[in-house]
């Protein structure tokens, strides 16, 4: 009796584990074509939703990059303005030359620089009023420099791509 | 030699060591093309709005030294190869790791520093102890009057040793 008992509930506690892996497997073999070419969520097509909606499943938010922007830095009055900036890998700084003289702006990264030098001249980078823009995609904290003038400085922050 | 004689050498050493870094003597800025084993490179400067580049090396004692001190001590010879950035095929230049790859080689420069040099320059345009040369690609001397040339720019950043990256680089390294 108490054998049978026993017999009933290890068929019906069987019967309930292979009912479970049973709906695992088909949930996997719907979902596995989705992100078989890209591991990324973005690439999921729009038949692969369908299929796993059925299974209660939300879209989840694609990843778009974000478009470069600009991010300016201003001398003027013995200073950088604003002193620090972040950006990302592809952004241009700008640096605005809001002063009277010709200036030389350069920027150091430990072991990477730049400056702004656009003509044959080695003595200067921006004409007073003159504004210049370069693309930074080499992430890091750069210090941003003015020859003339030691104190003119500002730090500009690259971010690592997320 | 007998120990008594040893200071009298010794001074007349000094005298003949001073004479040959006197005034009259121009210094003789080393020429380090072809001897790239004895430099390391340190920076890489990209001028992007004209399609340039320029690797700052230094010697490489001169360089430990300057990692343990954060100071550039005397004999350090800084040289610059500047090269044309390598282009892309698409009007534009080849990016490599974020930065310009070498092209067509331009020039070195070279900004050395020996104790007593300097003192044949006016104290208005001397850029310390400090002096400059300028070779071909290949190592041929360039003419350059170093006055005009170099030390104009240079004298604007002696609080960084008259160098404009290299001893914030060493400062940055002592600081890390």
């Amino acid at each position: 009796m108490t054998g049978e008992l026993h017999g009933r509930s290890w068929a019906a506690a069987l019967y309930r584990a292979a009912t479970a892996a049973a709906l695992l497997l088909a949930g996997a073999m719907i979902a596995a074509p989705a992100f078989a070419a890209d591991s990324s969520a973005s690439a999921m097509s729009d038949d692969a939703f369908r299929r796993l909606s059925r299974l209660g499943a939300e879209r989840p938010e694609a990843a778009v990059p974000a478009p470069p922007v600009n991010v300016t830095l201003t001398l003027a009055n013995g200073a950088i303005t604003p002193s620090s900036a972040t950006m990302l890998p592809g952004d241009k700084l700008v640096v605005v030359n809001d002063t009277k003289t010709r200036q030389f702006v350069w920027g150091q990264r430990v072991n990477y620089a730049f400056d702004y030098r656009a003509t044959p001249d080695d003595t200067f980078t921006h004409e007073p009023g003159q504004s210049l823009a370069i693309a930074l995609t080499l992430p890091g904290i750069y210090q941003i420099g003015v020859v003339a003038d030691p104190h003119m400085r500002a730090t500009v922050t690259v971010e690592s791509p997320r | 030699m007998t120990p008594r004689f040893l200071p009298a050498f010794a001074a007349a050493a000094t005298l003949l060591t001073g004479a040959a870094q006197g005034e009259d003597t121009p210094p003789q800025i080393v020429n380090p093309v072809g001897y790239w084993a004895q430099y390391e490179k340190i920076i890489q400067v990209d001028v992007p709005l004209r399609g340039t580049l320029r690797e700052v090396y230094i010697d490489s004692i001169s360089g430990r030294l300057a990692r343990l001190t954060g100071k550039l001590p005397y004999g350090s010879k800084i040289v610059m190869r500047d090269f044309k950035a390598a282009p892309d095929g698409k009007g534009g230049w080849l990016i490599r790791n974020g930065q310009f790859v070498p092209g067509e080689p331009t020039g070195v420069l070279v900004q050395e520093k020996e104790r007593g040099w300097g003192a044949g320059h006016p104290d208005s345009i001397r850029n310390g102890e400090w002096d400059y040369a300028v070779y071909t690609p290949q190592g041929q001397p360039i003419a350059i009057n170093a006055e005009k040339s170099c030390m104009g720019c240079h004298q604007q950043v002696e609080s960084t040793d008259y160098t404009f990256l290299v001893q914030n680089f060493f400062a940055n390294w002592m600081n890390r």
